[in-house]
């Protein structure tokens, strides 16, 4: 039993378009993967990854289920770990066959990329993580800024999020459709499906605990986090610093949690910084 | 007032929240609505981070769903969010927000409306139609399950059934479906578990105290399963197991199996779940009965129920197979025809108690000198047939000599001290012989053969080649 072995990871399966895959800049250089966090997609990189495209080959891609990924591959049983996540980014690297990939994770990503490197870690060179956390939730002698209540409004908004989502899609699929009422359906379908799914997400993203893989990893690894990000405290940084073995970490002031859409030069930077 | 002080107190005294932020969310502008709801001075809100004013969870909702889907949709309406006030109390309020791009700077607008009354009946609504759908996903799973297992006759098509609904109820990494067999063996009868490589399945001890205690085994956290089953924690952790489910199926009081659940995230395992979890092992217990009671009638078909031995119907059907198989590959079939002598004295003098137990310990001694690929039957009354594999006419003989060895041994029971001996027929059959030979006539060839052995003085074997 290793990652991700229940479900869909047959050979048959085409990783690239499942994943939404994009691939830039210079086809013999360096790799470098950027990753997108939890309710986000590759999009969210816009600002900061095609700055690499001279001196590197890009990557991006979005989590199944999010973003412009091919949402019928979604499988619970394998979206219900990080772990299957993980290897879905294990398969991404074998199909374009990458190898010292400087990984950027975004959020939650940048633990899909830590248990990557830990299962593969002669794939990665260097895992740069922005805004990460191990675990979300508050414990006994560990801050992650949140109670289990919180996530429960997070999930709540997601369901009632669902119903303007497809009273919004509706006309626009109706406009071409020869029988309406069945985009309507269509619309209210796919945005069930939707809910579903980044409900599910979202509770394998804020109710995960990776705190106990965290000595496994032996990939440098580059901590970015923000003074101000509300999902992930600067405590949880010290944390994933303090357990990380030969971590760095460094402090972006009033940046938030998207600190490559806010403040996309000194993202860059710091990842030009440790290449 | 000037038209312009009339839009300035719109602004000011609206009956909704109006504010301007930048795309990190740092308010740049707010109206004396918003200021009042939030409960502080307009010093205090103007430069301040917008979710710095929200309940916790909803700073959660504005980082991972608000923020990215203002940037990939531009507006979005009607967002729930939590005030929290300067006083510590709470407001409930809708919010619509553009992102407005067109200058330079880009910035967000957003307009809030109390909704407390509003956001509690979609709350009730939300909860009502979330007892609704776990109500329908049960009957599904249930429904399904009872599709799967009904027309399942054999272990493996009752494990897959059972195995796809506990998938569905849980999404579980791994689901193992494990029967205790009637003689006490364990079996894995679908899916995968953990430690396969390490651990045997009785010594998997979750499972194990599951079976042994007929209760449920969980474990939520990676602590739960350090604290109950420390010397499995290093390799479940090697595996990533975070939690684990164990449920027994219980048939008529005794457990018989159990449905195992192996999670690779830290799961609450709440009681709905809990609950279907065992309505699928309620469902599981009679199937499996059922399968049992088959395999039992099956068995009870094809075996002497004196003996234990494979019966007459049984033999019979073994040998065709051999036959087919020799003919197609090219390979020789022994049948050796046994009749015992002296038991017709033995059941007279002891009565036929004692001749049960004759044959039960002439069966016991045949099991014993036989090969693995030798399959002994009780053909009726005191004859029996061994059908031998491979064997030529040489070690057919050999056989037949130690099986008489074995039963000339003075015999325990009621008739302690007593002697049978054995009169064996052989017949070999070997392909190319021209013409097919049937099961039948081969054993009919063995009985005439023992017939001559009898004739020949009882107690000795008699080789005839087909």
């Amino acid at each position: 039993m290793t990652t991700g072995q229940s479900a869909s990871s047959d050979a048959g399966v085409d990783v690239l378009a499942r994943n939404g895959v994009t691939v830039h800049g210079d086809p013999a250089a360096a790799p470098i993967v950027f990753a997108p966090g939890y309710g986000t997609s590759q999009n969210m990189w816009r600002l900061v990854a095609p700055q690499f495209a001279a001196d590197h080959r890009v990557v991006r891609f979005d989590h199944v289920g999010s973003g412009e990924s091919d949402v019928s591959a979604y499988d619970r049983r394998k979206y219900d770990t990080l772990r299957g996540y993980a290897a879905d980014l294990l398969e991404i690297l074998r199909s374009l066959d990458l190898h010292d990939v400087v990984f950027v994770g975004h959020s939650v990503s940048a633990m899909i990329g830590a248990l990557a490197a830990i299962e593969e870690p002669e794939r990665f060179a260097k895992l740069i993580m922005l805004g990460p956390s191990p675990r979300y939730l508050n414990d006994e002698g560990y801050v992650g800024g949140f109670e289990r209540a919180d996530v429960d409004a997070l999930l709540d908004a997601l369901e009632v999020d669902h119903v303007s989502w497809a009273a919004q899609m509706a006309p626009a699929l109706m406009q071409n459709a020869e029988r309406p009422e069945l985009a309507v359906e269509l619309a209210e379908s796919m945005a069930r499906t939707n809910t579903k799914v980044a409900q599910h997400f979202a509770r394998v993203t804020f109710l995960s605990d990776m705190r106990r893989y965290l000595k496994n990893i032996s990939t440098p690894t580059l901590i970015l986090q923000s003074t101000d990000d509300l999902i992930a405290p600067l405590e949880v940084g010290e944390y994933l610093h303090e357990h990380i073995a030969g971590s760095e970490l460094v402090v972006l002031s009033a940046a938030g949690h998207y600190a490559h859409l806010s403040d996309p030069a000194e993202v860059e930077r710091q990842i030009r910084r440790c290449l | 007032m000037t038209p312009d002080d009339v839009s300035l107190a719109l602004f000011q005294h609206a009956p909704a929240g109006l504010l301007a932020m930048s795309t990190d969310g740092v308010i740049r502008s707010a109206n004396d609505t918003f200021c009042d709801w939030a409960g502080y001075p307009r010093d205090d809100v103007v430069g301040r981070y917008f979710p710095s004013l929200l309940s916790r969870g909803s700073k959660l909702i504005f980082s991972t769903r608000f923020m990215p889907l203002l940037q990939t949709q531009r507006a979005l309406n009607e967002m729930m969010l939590t005030l929290s006030t300067s006083t510590g109390g709470s407001r409930e309020v809708l919010v619509s927000s553009v992102l407005h791009d067109a200058d330079a700077e880009p910035v967000i607008y957003a307009a809030v409306l109390d909704a407390g009354v509003r956001l509690k009946y979609e709350r009730d609504l939300l909860d009502a139609r979330r007892t609704a759908e776990t109500a329908v996903a049960r009957v599904r799973i249930l429904q399904e399950a009872a599709a799967g297992l009904a027309p399942a006759t054999t272990m493996a098509a009752f494990g897959r059934a059972l195995r796809v609904s506990a998938e569905t109820a849980t999404d579980a990494a791994f689901v193992s479906v494990i029967v205790a067999e009637p003689d006490g063996r364990l079996e894995l009868v679908s899916g995968t578990r953990p430690l396969a490589g390490t651990v045997d399945l009785p010594d998997l001890l979750p499972v194990q105290q599951c079976l042994a205690e007929g209760r449920a085994v969980l474990c939520r956290t990676a602590a739960d399963i350090v604290a109950a089953f420390p010397s499995l924690a290093v390799g479940f952790d090697l595996e990533g197991i975070e939690a684990l489910c164990i449920i027994p199926v219980v048939e008529d009081g005794a457990v018989s199996g159990a449905i195992a659940c192996w999670f690779q995230r830290e799961r609450e395992l709440d009681e709905n779940l809990l609950d279907l979890l065992a309505a699928l092992a309620t469902q599981a217990a009679p199937v499996l009965e059922r399968i049992h009671l088959q395999r039992r009638i099956e068995h009870q078909s094809l075996h002497d129920s004196l003996t234990g031995l494979p019966n007459r119907l049984s033999m019979q059907r073994r040998l065709r197979q051999l036959l087919a198989d020799a003919e197609r590959h090219g390979g020789t079939v022994a049948v050796l025809f046994l009749d015992l002598d002296g038991f017709k004295t033995i059941n007279d003098t002891f009565g036929h108690e004692a001749g049960d137990q004759v044959l039960q310990q002439v069966a016991g001694r045949l099991l014993h000198t036989l090969r693995v690929g030798d399959t002994p039957s009780r053909f009726g009354g005191d004859e029996f047939v061994i059908a031998c594999d491979g064997v030529d006419g040489p070690t057919a003989l050999e056989v037949a000599r130690r099986i008489r060895e074995a039963v000339k041994a003075p015999l325990d029971g009621l008739a302690q001290g007593s002697i049978v001996s054995a009169s064996i027929g052989i017949s070999v059959f070997t392909p190319g012989g021209g013409g097919r030979l049937t099961a039948e006539a081969l054993v009919a060839l063995a009985d005439e053969a023992m017939l001559a052995s009898k004739r020949a003085g009882k107690g000795r074997d008699t080789l005839v080649t087909a």
